[in-house]
């Protein structure tokens, strides 16, 4: 069960992801940054390494940094299986610590 | 009359330089005098964190310092050649990180720039002293493991576990496959690369394939040489694993080196960080395994003794091992792996000339997926 839960929520976050990557970088950094301020209401002391890449990614959609090109590249180009296994990566070591 | 101790400068202080800075610490024979870079706020940060009073914001400034004796430049590749020519003929012994350059012309350049000057020039690199390998080398040798027969490199990048590192440094990185070059075998492959060298001697002849991961990276990948003066043979094998998890102070990533010989084996591990439960340094020979547990094998060690080696050559005189010369022959074997993972031909090392650069740049590569 909860591997198929696992598969469920990197399945939404991918799609997520590429629906992101194909907006503007106003709309994106807009959109961190309104996150941005919500996760510094609720982020604890473990929680600043997550906090300083929300700051990184709203500077490079910010300010057209030629990094949000990259980044977009990098997203969008890449096999979606390994995206999906980057996501379950990241929801198992950091989100759910399993 | 005492002589006063070396000074030397780091020209950048981006992330690379926190690796450089503690070679300097409780050293005896030269201090960090100076720091020099355009960033004003990353600039003043180090310098608090380091105590290091004099900062420089212009690279000119700092080379008409009469007091810097050696120049350490951590800039990107690009803006090697230049620096490292300006500091050559501004009198400064100079040190530049790995590697040296982008195209063979501008290796030639900075070669001629410190040989008409007369200082030293070091390419540096820190695998080449990371104790593990330095031990095994001097094990190959003394012949403890006989003849060599095979030496193969393992790098396994593991996504997670690393310490915090910017985006912007791993799309910088990966930015450079677009330019021919790439993160895995041109950058981080360097250190496997010249250890190869190192170990064994030049290479006549390499085969390879490599893929791309996550629309930039320059792995999996598979390479396979043939040494000019050994009948060993060598191989190289990259792997990007999205979901692995490998707990490091420094880059996540997998590396390994098993050198066999006709009497014995040994294995080398951890570097950057520690995937196995195993000691950093393993021998096997007539019929034993002998476990080096007690040496040192912080990756952090390799950059600490490289910069101390180079002092001491730059105060006593010696070879500084890794001369502009070998980082010339590590740069032509990296494009030769490149080449040979993008036309599937086997391409000598000799060969390699920014002609030939230039011409794979245009091929596409290719894909296996």
């Amino acid at each position: 069960m909860r591997e198929a839960l696992l598969q469920v929520q990197t399945e939404m976050m991918y799609a997520g992801m590429i629906g992101a990557m194909k907006l503007p970088d106003p709309v994106l950094a807009a959109a961190i940054s309104r996150f941005r301020k919500i996760a510094v209401a609720l982020a604890g002391r473990d929680d600043e390494e997550f906090m300083m890449r929300l700051a990184e990614l709203e500077e490079y959609f910010g300010d057209r940094s030629p990094l949000s090109g990259a980044l977009r590249k990098m997203i969008l180009d890449a096999r979606p299986s390994q995206m999906k296994s980057m996501i379950r990566g990241y929801l198992v070591n950091y989100i759910y610590e399993l | 009359m005492k002589q006063r101790k070396l000074r030397a400068a780091l020209a950048g202080v981006g992330d690379i330089s926190m690796m450089h800075q503690p070679g300097y610490v409780d050293n005896p024979d030269c201090e960090l005098y100076a720091i020099c870079d355009p960033k004003k706020e990353l600039l003043e940060m180090r310098a608090r964190e380091w105590g290091v009073e004099k900062t420089y914001l212009s690279y000119e400034d700092l080379l008409a310092d009469p007091e810097v004796d050696i120049v350490e430049v951590l800039t990107p590749h690009e803006l090697h050649a230049d620096m490292v020519a300006a500091a050559a003929r501004a009198g400064k012994h100079v040190s530049v990180q790995k590697p040296m350059c982008n195209t063979i012309a501008e290796a030639d350049y900075m070669i001629a720039a410190a040989r008409e000057s007369g200082v030293m020039f070091k390419v540096f690199e820190n695998f080449v002293f990371y104790p593990p390998y330095v031990k095994a080398r001097e094990m190959v040798a003394g012949g403890e493991i006989g003849e060599p027969l095979s030496v193969r490199f393992k790098l396994g990048t593991c996504m997670f576990g690393a310490r915090y590192y910017p985006l912007s440094v791993e799309l910088w990185h990966l930015l450079e496959v677009e330019k021919g070059m790439g993160q895995a075998i041109f950058d981080d492959g360097y250190h496997k690369l010249s250890q190869a060298v190192d170990l064994i001697g030049g290479i006549d002849v390499v085969r390879g394939w490599v893929d791309r991961s996550f629309a930039y990276a320059d792995m999996p990948g598979l390479l396979l040489w043939r040494y000019k003066d050994s009948d060993c043979l060598g191989s190289f094998d990259l792997a990007i694993s999205p979901n692995l998890y490998n707990k490091s102070r420094y880059f996540s990533a997998d590396e390994r080196i098993d050198i066999t010989g006709t009497r014995g084996s040994i294995c080398i591990s951890r570097c950057s960080a520690q995937l196995m439960d195993t000691p950093a340094l393993v021998l096997v020979k007539d019929g034993k395994r002998i476990m080096f547990d007690d040496i040192r094998a912080d990756w952090q060690d390799g950059f600490s003794d490289s910069t101390r080696h180079f002092v001491k050559c730059v105060k006593d005189g010696g070879d500084p091992l890794l001369t502009g010369e070998r980082g010339k022959q590590i740069v032509q074997f990296a494009y030769a792996c490149i080449l040979a993972g993008k036309t599937g031909s086997e391409i000598r090392p000799d060969d390699v000339d920014d002609a030939a650069v230039e011409e794979m740049k245009k091929k596409p590569g290719r894909k296996y997926w």
